[in-house]
């Protein structure tokens, strides 16, 4: 069993998903990312800088949209 | 392929109804189910570059700790499966049914949250619909009723677990199965093919785990 990913602000995971995302679109509080290496799909990530969010939804993100490995994703959120 | 998104409840997270979707992916949130739901619409109709009276068709589900840190998911729009989703939940904080090899096997198979999730499924159900629940990273586990009730023996349900390609389970059995099988399979004829019952006295048994892939 993994350990659990810690919460994040909006804000905070934002600021991950740029690091490794460009922002193609955005329309009021939904961004629509796009991988700066091309692969996977576009995402859209509408949660405001204040909310706070579950740890299996910042893994989830970074994993599965983002497009980091485990370790990856635990290095960003400070597990390693 | 249908367009499905999961609501999730926790009291303790701001906003407390959460979504993810695929195969668009949306994520956002709402104060209420309706706030998370208008969120979610709005996220995938600016996705798609439509308007929101165009969207396809979408399948709502939801998803509730049953227990520490394991997940029940049901269809929103089906009485039934809540129904099932309850009787789930009491068996996974039932010792006689939930014990450490089940919970250590449960947690072989996570989505890509981390997190185990037992979708509530009838036998008839097509497996392709429960393959629309998955992303590449998502095991889910699929809890039907076995209808083959022992005398004395309630509250009988199966486990299987479904892996995505690029699931944290690597131990997953792989199908490899052209198109047509898998748009042809019910659960029920993937159980008789690789599941076993877990029950209520039973003896304990580990519920198998496959990965479907379609052959091209």
């Amino acid at each position: 069993m993994g350990a659990r990913f810690p919460t994040k602000t909006g804000k905070e995971l934002d600021r991950i998903i740029r690091k490794y995302c460009t922002l193609d679109r955005q329309k009021g509080s939904h961004r629509t990312y796009i991988r700066d290496d091309r692969t996977g799909s576009p995402f859209t990530f509408s949660d405001h800088d204040q909310a706070i969010l579950p740890g299996g939804k910042v893994r989830r993100t970074l994993v599965n949209d983002v497009g980091l490995t485990l370790e990856q994703a635990e290095r960003e959120v400070g597990m390693r | 392929m249908t367009e499905n998104v999961i609501y999730t409840y926790d009291g303790d997270i701001q906003p407390a109804w959460q979504y993810y979707s695929m195969p668009h992916s949306c994520v956002g949130g709402g104060d209420t189910l309706d706030d998370a739901r208008q969120s979610y619409r709005e996220a995938l109709a600016f996705q798609l570059d439509v308007d929101t009276d165009e969207l396809p068709d979408i399948i709502e589900h939801v998803e509730k700790e049953a227990r520490d840190g394991i997940y029940v998911r049901y269809a929103a729009a089906d009485p039934l499966r809540d129904n099932g989703s309850q009787l789930v939940t009491r068996l996974l904080n039932d010792p006689s049914f939930f014990d450490a090899q089940l919970e250590e096997a449960l947690h072989l198979a996570p989505t890509a949250g981390g997190y185990p999730v037992l979708v509530i499924t009838q036998l008839d159900d097509p497996v392709q619909q429960l393959l629309d629940q998955l992303t590449i990273h998502d095991s889910i586990w699929l809890a039907f009723p076995w209808p083959i009730a022992p005398t004395g023996m309630q509250s009988l349900v199966g486990l299987i677990s479904l892996a995505g390609e690029e699931a944290d389970d690597l131990d997953a059995i792989p199908l490899a199965l052209d198109q047509d099988t898998i748009d042809g399979m019910t659960v029920l004829q993937l159980v008789q093919r690789y599941a076993i019952p877990r029950a209520e006295k039973a003896v304990p048994t580990l519920p198998p785990r496959v990965k479907i892939a379609a052959m091209t």
